[in-house]
């Protein structure tokens, strides 16, 4: 190690690959490695190996993101499972058997049951049909369909109804859980308002389409008039009158799970005397509306149940209630006060989520006060 | 004490204009002021930039555009075969500064511009329609994830039109711009106004608004790939690289002016949140640009008496070497393999969802300026200390057990945050904090290892010298040709597992407790693993310190051979060198035994005065 130390310190040439073998910019042939020595062989390996990384990689990556238009699972018990739908432009999905493809239904294999998810953020489909042996739908599992007008269910299917296209779970044949409320149902109530023929089956919807149409765009192209005001045409009004509002079935004790999410043209919406429970996110995102009377019975509100219902300007929440989840009035800023009928020291026995107040912004977040003993309103 | 003061003033006031020659100084006072106020707005300018960009990450698609996440990876993916293309084009493009023989010049221009026009007519005409309705491809087309048939063909002519158009600009705006204004402005002038433009179209244009996801998806990608054509960084800031021929003048320009600008800096990011919500629309319709055009305008007017000082010949002198020789002599470099292998098993955690904008913005809920003292200013300065102990903090470990200690630190904290999402779901706030500190002391105890990371990107540019004579560093890029494919590939199991959890154009589904839990925890376990793997590759790296100053030695004897007449390529022997019998990785195995000299203490030197 002395001497090795000693030959740098005198200035002798350390190893240097570079001198050890003469460099040449250019790939040569190297017969000592034969075949695979050879400067064009070396090349064309490179080329080969590239294209077959790139290859199989696209191959596998184009596959794996190429969606078959159904995925059932089978239950086990000779049913089947809707597990995803991609129906790309397809207005229409059929929830009932098995299907190819070809969207040809295999009647020996009746579905039912809907994963939480199978359609997620479907902008295109505007029906759906559910057949009559499906049991459970998850109150996931149409998540964000944009353009959903309504709900069809099958007249013998004994789990769920869906009157004027809004779903509901049924227990022995009464309607007791709000599933969904179609993000666009308020224009399906309007149009059949106007005297629009509901499609009974996939085969009617598209003369449904070509009928609500051009409602939709004239409400759409509607021009200010000579005082520059907007008038209203006939849709307007009978959508201000019937799409703006909607009173859920007496029956009912539960909204469920993002039940109402985005239903954002809904300002007022009457709930039952039996409502027990609002889910997670049940009017979530309903920006417009205004009105909703939580009745005397009320036991939980989900967490983000009213999130960034800007139009609320009261809300008054019962003595019954006994849990609020977090969240449950974020965004709600144009609430002057929360009034709760229960004393301060009542709520010490409710399970209160974080956060759980409106909050209004000043320089920081700010939570709304809340008053307590209040009273409710008669209107 | 006021004489001096006055001495002082009437100096600046002497060599306001023009610098004092006698000191070998170049740069006037005046542009001491013009690089400040120039660097401090081109940040300025940079600032709302960070808000714009095609990525599920970005505020205004993730609020506004409701795009499907899987399309982002669909993209990538569609670019892929022609990236080849574009890459070598631009090796030759950038090696010569634009500056090409006329007949390769024509060639690229060619290539460029029939890129542009086949992209042309790629989104004026919708091509799918010429495909037979029954046709395999378009059925395949139909059925990907996030996009359709018609879609593909004008996402595949944005990337055409962008690549090639750029391409052919670049060219253009070299050969007239770069001789007037230098490498590094020329860009300000050139981008400034179609950024102004553009960055008021993607506030205003209503894209989002189109009720078709497809055709929303390719105008939103045309729209942004427009936007990213045009360049706005930080080129006041490279200026000062070339400020001067004077190394010290360059240095205390690079230490004062540029320095208290990056402070200004952190003002800019801190504000911009505090100024709007990024879920309404208004603030990319007023505030992004409001906050881009002045300053973008305030820059040009600064920078126009900035110069660039160190005299560069217009093509790079230095070796050409043949595609062939460059592509075989990277391959060959061990470490490189090892960075790769290691960036290829990294990819298992590409495409989750940026934790910490989870954090604030669905756990947290923060907004305004709670979102901007927590997300710009406490979370941007988790690197700043340990970035400053940093060279400390390596002069005691080697590079492999940094990078190990960094793969372990980011095992620790995946792991935390796992823990955290598991046993403190119920607990929202606590959660998101927990989950915060745990992303924040991650940030705070690897940043020596960033660091040391950076430094060996250097030190491996070194090493390729060191073996093949040259530093190779566009060739290095050839990696990037296998590993680019693959790590689209593995990449894309995470998006698709998120689409299966219900993660896809409407990021609405995280306020959802049980669904934020899932789409957070499947990518940081693949995460997990990912960093566990990426210890393995680490350990055979025996690059370290002594390996590195003996290349740096060895390239030293190199010139001093160089100019005694001995090149490597013209030498025949004759010269007494050490035997290179053991040689792993072209480096003599009994180096790890050689004792290099080491700078005096600064005791010695005490001792000496």
């Amino acid at each position: 190690m002395e001497n090795e130390t000693k030959r740098i310190s005198e200035g002798k040439l350390l190893y240097d690959p570079l001198f050890d073998k003469k460099p040449d910019v250019k790939i040569q042939d190297d017969p000592t490695k034969g075949f695979f020595g050879k400067a064009i062989v070396k090349k064309a390996g490179f080329v080969v190996l590239l294209l077959c990384f790139v290859g199989i990689s696209m191959f596998f990556s184009f596959n794996s993101i190429a969606k078959d238009l159904y995925a059932f699972a089978e239950n086990g018990d000779g049913t089947y499972m809707l597990d995803e739908y991609h129906g790309g432009n397809r207005k229409v999905l059929e929830v009932d058997f098995v299907r190819s493809e070809e969207d040809v239904p295999d009647t020996t294999k009746p579905v039912t049951s809907v994963r939480r998810f199978a359609v997620c953020c479907d902008e295109s489909v505007n029906f759906i049909f559910v057949g009559k042996d499906v049991e459970v739908i998850d109150s996931k599992a149409f998540y964000t369909c944009k353009n959903l007008y309504a709900v069809i269910v099958d007249a013998e299917n004994k789990n769920f109804v869906a009157p004027d296209g809004v779903l509901y779970k049924c227990v022995d044949g009464v309607a007791t859980e709000l599933v969904l409320y179609p993000t666009n149902n308020s224009n399906y109530r309007t149009a059949l308002a106007m005297g629009v023929k509901a499609p009974a089956t996939a085969e009617d919807v598209p003369a449904f389409i070509e009928a609500i149409t051009p409602l939709l765009e004239a409400e759409k192209n509607a021009a200010p008039n000579e005082d520059g005001k907007m008038t209203k045409n006939e849709f307007d009004l009978r959508f201000d009158e019937i799409g703006t509002k909607y009173e859920i079935l007496s029956t009912v004790t539960a909204v469920g799970e993002l039940s109402f999410a985005y239903a954002d043209r809904l300002q007022q919406v009457t709930v039952p005397d039996g409502l027990v429970s609002i889910g997670n996110l049940g009017f979530f995102k309903c920006h417009q509306l205004q009105e909703i009377d939580l009745p005397d019975g009320l036991v939980a509100i989900g967490s983000d149940a009213f999130t960034e219902c800007h139009g609320l300007t009261d809300i008054f929440i019962p003595a019954s209630v006994a849990f609020i989840g977090h969240h449950a009035f974020n965004k709600c800023d144009n609430v002057p006060v929360v009034r709760m009928a229960a004393s301060e020291e009542a709520t010490e026995d409710m399970e209160l989520g974080q956060l759980w107040k409106p909050q209004r912004r000043k320089v920081l977040m700010k939570d709304i006060e809340v008053v307590y003993n209040a009273a409710r309103e008669v209107q | 004490m006021a004489g001096k003061a006055k001495n002082a003033l009437s100096y600046v006031r002497a060599h306001w204009k023009t610098a004092d020659a006698s000191k070998g100084h170049h740069v006037s006072f005046r542009e001491y002021l013009d690089i400040f106020m120039g660097v401090t707005f081109n940040y300025g300018a940079q600032a709302p930039l960070g808000y714009i960009g095609f990525s599920a990450g970005c505020f205004l698609i993730m609020y506004h555009y409701d795009l499907p996440y899987l399309a982002f990876s669909v993209i990538s993916l569609i670019g892929i075969p022609l990236s080849y293309l574009w890459n070598i084009l631009g090796w030759l493009v950038a090696d010569n500064l634009g500056f090409m023989p006329k007949k390769t010049e024509r060639t690229v221009y060619g290539i460029y511009l029939t890129a542009v026009a086949l992209a042309l007519v790629l989104l004026i005409f919708d091509v799918s329609v010429f495909l037979p309705a029954d046709s395999r491809l378009l059925v395949f087309l139909n059925s990907l994830s996030g996009i359709n048939a018609k879609s593909f063909f004008k996402i595949f002519g944005v990337q055409l039109l962008c690549s090639g158009f750029s391409g052919a600009r670049g060219i253009f705006w070299r050969k007239i711009l770069v001789p007037k204004y230098g490498r590094y402005k020329y860009m300000l002038y050139s981008d400034v106004i179609q950024k102004c433009v553009l960055i008021i179209l993607i506030g205003w244009l209503p894209i989002y608004n189109v009720t078709d996801v497809n055709d929303r998806l390719w105008m939103a990608y045309l729209l942004f790939s427009l936007f990213g054509l045009y360049d706005f960084s930080n080129r006041v800031e490279s200026c000062t690289q070339v400020i001067s021929p004077n190394p010290e003048e360059r240095m205390i320009v690079r230490a004062y002016p540029v320095k208290i600008a990056h402070l200004l800096n952190s003002v800019f990011a801190a504000v911009i949140p505090v100024l709007g919500a990024f879920d309404d629309i208004n603030f990319f319709r007023w505030v992004i640009p409001g906050v881009f055009i002045p300053c973008a305008l305030i820059t040009l007017y600064f920078v126009r008496n900035v110069k660039e000082r160190i005299p560069q010949p217009p093509i790079e002198k230095k070796q050409q070497v043949s595609f062939w020789y460059g592509i075989f002599s990277v391959l060959r470099n061990k470490y490189h393999r090892l960075n790769t292998i290691s960036g290829l098993i990294d990819s298992l955690g590409n495409g989750m969802i940026g934790l910490s904008t989870v954090i604030f913005l669905y756990t947290l809920r923060l907004s305004g300026l709670e979102y901007s003292l927590v997300a710009s200013l406490l979370w941007a300065f988790r690197g700043t200390i340990p970035a400053l102990l940093s060279p400390i903090v390596l002069k005691h470990f080697s590079f492999r057990q940094m990078a190990i200690y960094k793969q372990i630190v980011e095992v620790i904290s995946t792991l935390m945050s796992i823990l955290a999402l598991t046993f403190l779901g119920d607990n929202i706030i606590l959660c998101g904090w927990v989950l915060f500190a745990s992303l924040w002391i991650r940030g705070f105890v690897i940043e020596p290892a960033n660091f040391a990371k950076s430094d060996m990107g250097a030190r491996l540019n070194d090493y390729q010298m060191y073996l093949s004579g040259e530093r190779m560093e566009n060739f290095t890029g050839v990696y990037g040709w296998f590993t680019s494919p693959i790590t689209t590939f593995v990449g894309l199991i995470i998006p698709v597992l998120l689409l299966h959890n219900g993660f896809n154009s409407n990021w609405d589904v995280l306020f959802l407790d049980d669904a934020r839990f899932d789409i957070l925890v499947i990518p940081l376990i693949f995460d997990l693993v990912g960093h566990a793997l990426m210890i393995i590759p680490y350990i055979f790296w025996d690059y370290n310190t002594p390996q590195y100053l003996y290349a740096m030695k060895v390239l030293q004897q190199r010139a001093q051979l160089a100019e005694e007449g001995y090149t490597p390529a013209t030498y025949e022997g004759g010269l007494d060198f050490e035997e290179g019998d053991d040689v792993k990785n072209g480096l003599p195995a009994h180096i790890r035994h050689l004792k290099f000299e080491k700078p005096p203490k600064k005791e010695k030197q005490k001792v000496a005065k």
